[in-house]
């Protein structure tokens, strides 16, 4: 019977040219690259971006582990993996060291990525500087001048008032010392994770129409003083399943006010609540 | 007595907007260590002048830089790209402090924002080498961790000029810093710029219509009318010596 | 050390089409430590003489040959670097009027000359006010911002502005004006000791009383009509 639509739902000229960006964007390392988003059957806001790039890089060899601020059974992650499944016949799995790509959005899984891996994140903002100079068309003059001077001023002001920044997520980071990149919606706690890494990184932003790549072993800086270095965030408390302290855990609001703590890589906890050996992780686990 | 070498000098710049003459012919130099005023209606092009000097206009003509480096460059010929490093070694102080402030961030942060702009990646540095610069601006330093929009006119002129310092350029170019001021605040803001000159042996380029303010600070003048210079010399011989008809009108009308 | 020759100054009203003549064909020489009067009565051009010298008005004929240890200058045609250059060496100018300075001590304008020439600033202070001491102003104002002052106290802080560096020519224009009896004779000590340290004098003066025993020569300017209007 005739397949209703091609392969991974996007035609063939939709998939060339997402990939083809894809190789551009990751020739010139944190610069946001446009493409042509194409309508995809869940709303703009949903992880279209990401969706579209996962799409048009998976093949019937791959695995596919889809997460949402880490948990892999949130509704969200659940649709947008069987439909990954659906369009693609590509395995699919919880696992962070089986699969070959993994689309997030929020997080970066706490075991280690390997190369030959592919990270594809959710992006809403593609731009750094969106919220210092609203002109779109002058942020890409100053993109192109390396003029990052509003971020230092941004982080500066934050210094001066705060005595730290107070950005939770989209902190500002400099790629291969060249294109300021927003890597939202990541949390601090997950930036170190990005710097020389082994495995590629692609950020989709499906509204925005905007891609932008991290290739392996590339610097990737959070904006920082260098007298006053950059903090991720430190953790609070201990996994109330696991007991574990040293990744990041996700703040659960009790009835009585009080904070329950969770891991928020759900992999990874299950591997640890089943005994099973987990890859190396990012972190050293004497950290946090 | 030798010939001495200016620091920067524009050679038959010529400026046209359509077919409306700005600027036509208009050479100049300006001195290490010195203040030259430039004056002239509105509408004389004085304001064009400042804005080729500090390369936010293109025009025709030659714009030499004696530095290390640059010599032989006419600065109007560079790509926007190689703009910035001449622009190094100027700043500009503008009659609206919102044109060159960021009037939501501190004091201080605006201060400190050319400093990081050349490289400056310690906070502690940032800050301190701000707070000298308002320092020497005559600004209140208790206020400098309040932003611009809340500071009087006089305050935002001088943190205006501490953003400049702050820079160490070689020359200041100001376009009618005083104007709008009230009388007190404008003669401390000139005591300021001549200290200035003093104690940093800086060059200003200080265009005004306000001949009591050029008078002030400035050794030598240059008057324009019409987008020509029609007379330059010491301040006082152009100011009590007027030769063009010009310049006698406007000698004459001071209050 | 200065040889003034044919020296004229011309001013053209443009608006009102006529010429004025401030003086003309002025001949004199002046040697170091020598004090040199100029008379005339009123508008004679005592003032524009002074005045063109110091190169504050353009001179429209003549020459004013000034001795420096670089060699002789025609003040009459240096360039408007070298004038300034000159001014902060070897001529000094006294005039009635002191630049209004809301924020300025006394002492920093007088001072400030010396901070000019390089002087530590403590030193510069210490002479700044042992002048203005000697020509008598109350040492409560030497602080004070001189835009409170009366006319005498102004003129000593214009005075002590002038003499504070030793300028090898000084120019005075009715310098004694509003000055009390006492700062008169201060100056006029303090004009004999300048004299004797080789400085070269060229003074107008309401009061010879106030010059006496300095006088060296005199130069007396006649009123010049004024030349016809030019249509």
């Amino acid at each position: 019977m005739k397949p209703k639509h091609s392969y991974a739902y996007l035609d063939l000229e939709a998939k060339r040219e997402i990939r083809r960006k894809v190789l551009k964007a990751l020739a010139i390392p944190g610069h946001q690259v446009p493409f042509a988003s194409r309508e995809m059957p869940l709303a703009r806001g949903w992880g279209t971006g990401g969706l579209q790039l996962t799409l048009s890089l998976v093949g019937p060899q791959d695995v596919v582990k889809v997460i949402d601020q880490g948990a892999d059974d949130s509704v969200n992650a659940a649709n947008l993996r069987r439909f990954i499944a659906q369009v693609s016949g590509a395995r699919t799995t919880t696992d962070t060291l089986e699969a070959t790509l993994i689309q997030s959005r929020h997080r970066i899984p706490e075991e280690r990525l390997q190369e030959g891996q592919i990270l594809i994140l959710q992006v809403p903002i593609p731009e750094p500087l969106r919220y210092v100079e609203p002109s779109d068309a002058r942020a890409r003059e100053l993109h192109a001048l390396g003029d990052y001077s509003l971020l230092w001023v941004d982080l500066f002001e934050e210094h001066l008032r705060h005595g730290r920044s107070r950005k939770g997520a989209a902190y500002p980071v400099l790629v291969h010392g060249r294109y300021g990149m927003d890597p939202s919606p990541l949390p601090r706690w997950d930036l170190p994770k990005l710097h020389l890494a082994a495995h590629i990184t692609l950020f989709g932003a499906g509204r925005e129409k905007r891609l932008y790549a991290v290739p392996p072993y590339t610097r990737v800086e959070p904006l920082a003083f260098v007298d006053r270095p950059f903090q991720p965030e430190p953790i609070l408390g201990s996994c109330r399943r696991s007991g574990c302290r040293h990744v990041f855990l996700n703040a659960i609001p009790q009835e009585d006010g009080s904070l329950a703590y969770e891991i928020s890589d759900q992999g990874y906890m299950e591997k640890l609540l089943a005994g099973k050996t987990s890859g190396p992780l990012f972190v050293e686990k004497e950290h946090g | 007595m030798a010939e001495e070498t200016p620091l920067l000098e524009l050679v038959k710049v010529c400026k046209a907007y359509g077919d409306r003459w700005a600027l036509k012919n208009v050479s100049l130099k300006l001195y290490p260590q010195e203040v030259l005023g430039v004056v002239g209606a509105s509408g004389s092009g004085k304001t064009t002048l400042l804005k080729i000097l500090y390369l936010q206009e293109t025009a025709q003509g030659e714009y030499r830089l004696n530095v290390p480096g640059w010599e032989g460059r006419n600065l109007l010929l560079l790509s926007r790209y190689e703009q910035p490093a001449a622009r190094h070694y100027l700043a500009m102080v503008y009659q609206d402090a919102a044109q060159a402030l960021r009037m939501g961030f501190a004091a201080l942060t605006n201060v400190a924002e050319p400093l990081v702009l050349r490289g400056e990646r310690r906070f502690g540095v940032l800050a301190a080498e701000a707070q000298e610069a308002l320092e020497r601006a005559d600004f209140p330093l208790e206020r400098a961790g309040d932003p611009p929009a809340s500071l009087s006119g006089g305050e935002r002129q001088r943190v205006q000029i501490a953003k400049a310092l702050v820079q160490k350029p070689l020359a200041v170019l100001l376009d009618e810093p005083t104007t709008g001021l009230d009388l007190l605040v404008q003669a401390t803001f000139l005591d300021t710029l001549r200290r200035l000159k003093r104690q940093l042996g800086m060059s200003l380029i200080l265009v005004s219509h306000d001949l009591s303010v050029v008078r002030a600070v400035a050794d030598r003048i240059v008057v324009l009318y019409q987008g020509e210079v029609v007379e330059e010399g010491l301040a006082d011989q152009v100011l009590e010596d007027p030769r063009h008809p010009f310049t006698q009108d406007l000698v004459a009308a001071r209050l | 050390m200065l040889q003034v020759v044919n020296l004229e100054k011309r001013f053209f009203l443009h608006r009102l089409g006529r010429e004025v003549l401030a003086f003309q064909q002025v001949s004199f020489s002046l040697q170091a430590g020598e004090f040199l009067l100029l008379e005339g009565p009123n508008g004679s051009g005592k003032s524009s003489l002074l005045r063109t010298l110091y190169r504050s008005y353009w001179p429209t004929a003549g020459q004013a040959l000034l001795q420096t240890p670089l060699g002789t200058v025609d003040l009459a045609r240096l360039g408007d670097r070298e004038v300034l250059a000159i001014r902060r060496e070897r001529i000094g100018y006294v005039s009635q009027f002191l630049d209004p300075r809301p924020r300025t001590t006394a002492l920093e304008l007088v001072a400030e000359p010396l901070l000019w020439q390089g002087v530590a600033e403590n030193q510069a202070r210490h002479r700044a006010a042992e002048l203005l001491l000697e020509l008598g102003l109350k040492p409560e104002l030497l602080e004070t911002f001189p835009t409170s002052f009366s006319g005498g106290e102004k003129q000593k802080v214009n005075l002590a502005r002038s003499l504070i560096h030793p300028y090898p020519l000084l120019l005075l224009d009715e310098p004694t004006a509003s000055l009390d009896t006492a700062a008169k004779l201060a100056l006029r000590e303090r004009l004999r000791a300048l004299k004797q340290q080789g400085t070269a004098i060229i003074g107008v003066f309401h009061s010879l009383d106030d010059v006496s025993g300095l006088v060296d020569k005199t130069y007396s300017l006649e009123v010049r009509a004024n030349v016809a209007s030019r249509a």
